[in-house]
């Protein structure tokens, strides 16, 4: 299966790209997803969203429009129908 | 004590200016800028008053950390009744503007009654003197603005006025300053323009407003500026793509208004982001109002040539996906013709989007169009023809629109088809997918607003912390805490966008250190709290009551039809009553008396 991210703001520019596929044979969690997202862009990007175990303050990582910390953090199992988004902090209004 | 200790006061009717001393006792419990401007405004004006009459007062205050080193420190409010809403209004402006009129060695100004012709105030090394504004009226902003530096002949002057919105009475007129900063919302222009006074320009030398105890103070801005540098919001979202940054984080939670607020989600965001301004090469370089290290302001180049400031994630989302728009450049363009004419905005945006559902679905006759283009959702070309239109107030529908979305509605017999609290149009966030965000809209005191409790901050961008933005419990006390400290922050004369990276304690060592006040962190929310409840008590005394506390009932009846909020409605019924207790509020949303005295307003 294949499972597309989407990056945003910094991201692009860190990663150089707006979006990344990577191939699974299956469903994977969140965490697999990042480290999958690594290897594919640079290995820098997992620093870019966790810190340590975590997800780092004010990233959103988002699953069909949720963020991760309300479904099961970086547990959450992510498959390829869905639309995976990545963002570093933001803010405004 | 970083106030100058002066208020200015402008009897446009009889022509006569008196400086008048700041009243330190209310300035120690209401702060400055939009809490003392609010009490002094209460204390002297009815609040039953004709908006548009000589009548009501305008003020301009900026508060005791403007013009100081504290990061952001640039801001200042415009005070008056608003002419749109009937409720308090005070907008906040960034830039220049404030830090200047203190240099001048005033906190504030009191513009009271009419001027029997135009005129501008001038504030320069000599004094304060009203001038006949003949040279200036009917120019737009810009050129009002360059008009009067030639004239003064100090290009370091600063100038806040308004445009032909303004004169034209538009509702929805913004006082600018700087040319592209806008104390935008609830109509102040108009009232500056019903007063006859088109502008007020200050020229000064620096003169850097004296703290009680500098080295506290230095001590406390160096915190501050590690916090910004630290906070990837303030040191890295904001300055690389300003508010814009939002867009696709909106839009992706399911919650970018779309249509007049019909859709949640934009299928064109991509063509329209911040990510876009930046990635078509738009954006020239980003621009910082006084004293402020994060620099969200963006200065743009249109590939036609066109040049100008934003458009920032409201403007761009109200011209752009409100009305179904995804040229960025006509929604540019569109966010720069608002600015020269002294429109907001938002309610621009808002109400053409309005307008284009009253069209759509038949309720706006086609002959009203005159020979006008068509209102389609998405149509470009209609949405610079009616900005002129209403900016200008031309046409019959350019003077509907100039009244905002409701009356608008209204006249075609559907105020429901109006994205308004209290006459209010709202801002960028479908409240469907974040309860609390519509809490603090249905309470706000000056109508549809986002920055008095910015809900957005915990609910979507986990900052502080996350919170479910579909659960409700926690969502009254969030709203309270957030309405409160907004208050402190727009009193005290900072930017709401410091707030990402500091909190109530820091602005508390600020604001003690520079006036020598020695509150607790508990104090300084009781502040707010006393600032709220004063503009809940105008409010009451003009008229409003509970039913205005509410939303469209688009978004309390009708559920989301995508996205991750499919099948959400906004559950107001279940948040405003214990929000009301919180408040120490009766269920009619009236302060109790108990409440008035612990707030000293009793
Ligand atoms: S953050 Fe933006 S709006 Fe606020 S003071 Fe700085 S430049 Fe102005």
């Amino acid at each position: 299966m294949i499972i597309r991210v989407h990056f945003y703001a910094m991201l692009r520019m860190t990663t150089g790209v707006s979006s990344v596929e990577v191939e699974t044979d299956g469903p994977i969690t969140m965490r697999q997803l990042i480290d999958l997202a690594c290897q594919k862009t640079r290995p820098q990007l997992k620093g870019d969203l966790l810190e340590g175990p975590q997800i780092k303050k004010g990233t959103l990582l988002l699953v069909d429009g949720r963020n991760v910390l309300f479904l099961d953090g970086l547990d959450t199992m992510v498959q390829g129908d869905q639309v995976i988004a990545f963002f570093p902090p933001g803010g405004g209004g | 004590m970083s106030y100058t200790g002066k208020m200015l006061r402008v009897d446009l009717t009889t022509g006569t200016l008196t400086t008048e001393a700041l009243p330190m006792d209310l300035a120690r419990q209401y702060l400055g800028g939009r809490g003392l401007a609010t009490k002094l405004f209460c204390d002297e004006v009815d609040p039953t008053v004709d908006a548009l009459s000589p009548d009501n007062k305008l003020i301009m205050a900026t508060g005791p950390l403007t013009g100081t080193s504290a990061p952001t420190g640039g801001r200042y409010m415009v005070v008056t009744k608003s002419p749109l809403t009937g409720a308090i209004a005070s907008s906040n402006s960034g830039g220049f503007f404030g830090s200047k009129l203190k240099d001048a060695g005033f906190d504030i100004i009191i513009f009271e009654g009419k001027a029997s012709k135009p005129v501008y105030l001038k504030i320069s090394k000599e004094g304060p003197n009203l001038v006949d504004a003949a040279v200036v009226w009917g120019q737009d902003v810009y050129e009002t603005t360059r008009l009067l530096l030639d004239e003064v002949g100090d290009k370091n002057a600063k100038v806040a006025c308004i445009g032909p919105a303004g004169e034209h009475l538009s509702l929805i007129a913004s006082v600018m300053n700087d040319k592209a900063r806008a104390a935008g919302r609830s109509g102040v222009g108009a009232v500056m323009g019903s007063k006859n006074l088109k502008a007020v320009i200050v020229s000064a030398d620096r003169n850097k407003p004296v703290v009680a105890d500098e080295e506290a103070f230095k001590a406390v801005v160096k915190v501050c500026q590690a916090k910004i540098k630290e906070d990837a919001v303030t040191s890295q979202g904001l300055p690389t793509y300003g508010t814009k940054v939002l867009d696709n984080i909106i839009n992706s939670s399911g919650m970018y208004p779309t249509n007049n607020f019909q859709l949640c989600m934009f299928k064109d965001v991509g063509e329209v982001s911040g990510e876009a301004l930046v990635e078509k090469g738009y954006l020239k370089k980003r621009k910082a109002c006084f004293g402020c290290p994060i620099g969200c302001g963006r200065d743009v180049e249109l590939p036609n040539g066109k040049k100008g400031e934003g458009p920032e994630y409201e403007s761009g989302w109200s011209l752009g996906a409100a009305c179904g728009v995804s040229d960025l450049i006509a929604i540019s363009e569109a966010n720069f013709m608002c600015n020269e004419l002294g429109l907001d905005t938002i309610s621009a945006g808002v109400t053409i989007a309005a307008a284009m559902e009253l069209y759509e679905k038949g309720f706006l006759p086609k002959e009203d169009l005159e020979k006008g283009p068509e209102l389609r959702f998405g149509s470009s070309e209609a949405l610079g023809y009616y900005i002129k239109a209403m900016g200008t107030n031309q046409g019959i529908l350019g003077k509907k629109m100039a009244q905002g979305a409701y009356r608008l509605a209204d006249s075609y017999g559907h105020p429901e088809l109006a994205m308004c609290v209290k006459k209010q149009e709202l801002p960028a966030y479908d409240p469907r997918g974040v309860q609390g965000q519509g809490l603090a809209y249905a309470t706000q005191n000056r109508g549809g607003c986002h920055v008095r409790g910015y809900l957005i901050a915990p609910e979507i961008l986990a900052h502080p912390q996350a919170i479910d933005p579909q659960e409700l419990e926690s969502k009254p006390t969030w709203v309270k805490a957030f309405q409160d400290l907004t208050a402190v922050i727009d009193s005290c004369g900072l930017c709401l966008f410091s707030s990402f990276a500091l909190g109530a304690e820091v602005y508390n060592d600020l604001i003690n250190a520079a006036t020598g006040s020695t509150n607790s962190v508990d104090d300084l929310m009781t502040i707010g709290d006393r600032i709220w409840n004063l503009e809940k008590l105008f409010n009451i005394k003009a008229g409003l009551t509970a039913a205005d506390d509410t939303l469209p009932k688009r978004l309390l009846e009708e559920p989301l039809t995508e996205g991750p909020n499919k099948g959400q409605v906004h559950h107001l019924d279940q948040l405003l009553p214990p929000y009301y207790k919180l408040r120490g509020w009766d269920t009619k949303g009236i302060p109790t008396q108990e409440k008035l005295l612990a707030l000293g307003l009793g």
